[in-house]
């Protein structure tokens, strides 16, 4: 199936094309949310989200872009709205009965063990999975996107609808960041 | 004591990294989500509109508007009696003429 017939039959509503979607981009969405989330658990629930949200919208893609860019774009914001909300939820966690929401607690995450990982990184990608997090979001996504998913920086500028000199530039800065977090980190840690 | 890793170490360790997999039959969970999400829209609403925040909004949003009336009515009111002081004043009704009250009918 082409792109264009892909895009065709979404917008249709054929189930088929929407099966064949899934199959073909979960590991896509799936990877780009673990990066962010680091939890295999919320990443599967936020892919579900990701999908539904794009089934949903598929009306509004215009086509000025490549399927796989969108996705990705919907992919990033959707881990992005969760990492938010969570945090929301931690900070006025007193106010949810107010609000009317339930009452799970949020819990401090342990260290995130990626999956894909070679087994003598495993360590060193736990204590740089912890210094990510602590990074503004656009140097994060991409980072993330250039380091796990390994697209090229073209591809992240078309992403984050930037220019390629901006994109070197949030990496160059990422990096620079990532030395200093680190810096302290081992300095924690001995 | 040295540290166990350099940073370019662990920034480097990302390389050679593989994908990881989500579980299997996720399409048939994502259908499942979204037919979920169909059906409960009408459920979405009514979960909202009991939120306690949303029914105490409200009800100050009534007593606010309440109170606006009431001083607006006021305000009416207040705005009614100086139409009809100036028409007083204009037809010279308004001044108690002690030589009118005296004067006999």
């Amino acid at each position: 199936m082409t792109e264009q017939e892909l895009i065709y039959r979404l917008k249709a509503g054929d189930g088929i094309a929407f099966k064949h979607l899934v199959e073909s981009r979960q590991s896509l969405v799936f990877n780009t949310i673990l990066g962010f989330l680091q939890s295999t658990e919320d990443a599967e629930d936020v892919t579900q989200d990701v999908f539904v949200k794009i089934f949903e919208s598929i009306q509004q893609f215009k086509g000025e872009s490549a399927l796989s860019t969108w996705v990705y774009r919907v992919a990033v914001t959707s881990a992005l709205e969760f990492i938010r909300r969570k945090k929301r939820k931690k900070r006025f966690g007193f106010l949810s009965p107010l609000l009317g929401e339930d009452n799970e607690p949020t819990l401090e995450l342990p260290d995130f063990h990626h999956p894909g990982v070679t087994l003598d990184n495993k360590e060193k990608s736990v204590i740089l999975f912890k210094a990510i997090k602590q990074l503004p979001e656009n140097q994060q996504i991409a980072f993330l996107l250039n380091k796990v998913e390994g697209l090229s920086y073209q591809e992240v500028a078309e992403i984050m609808k930037t220019s390629l000199s901006a994109v070197e530039s949030l990496l160059h800065r990422a990096k620079t960041n990532l030395k200093e977090i680190l810096k302290n980190l081992n300095n924690l840690n001995t | 004591m040295e540290p166990k890793f350099t940073t370019e170490e662990i920034i480097n360790s990302l390389e050679g990294i593989q994908r990881a997999e989500p579980s299997p039959f996720l399409h048939t969970r994502v259908y499942a989500k979204f037919l979920e999400r169909q059906n409960s829209t009408e459920l979405t609403l009514f979960r909202f509109v009991t939120r306690p925040v949303f029914v105490m909004a409200m009800a100050m949003l009534i007593i606010l508007m309440n109170g606006y009336f009431m001083m607006n009515r006021n305000g009416m009111l207040n705005t009614q009696e100086e139409v009809g002081q100036s028409l007083a004043v204009e037809y010279g009704q308004n001044t108690i003429n002690p030589y009118d009250l005296n004067e006999a009918p």
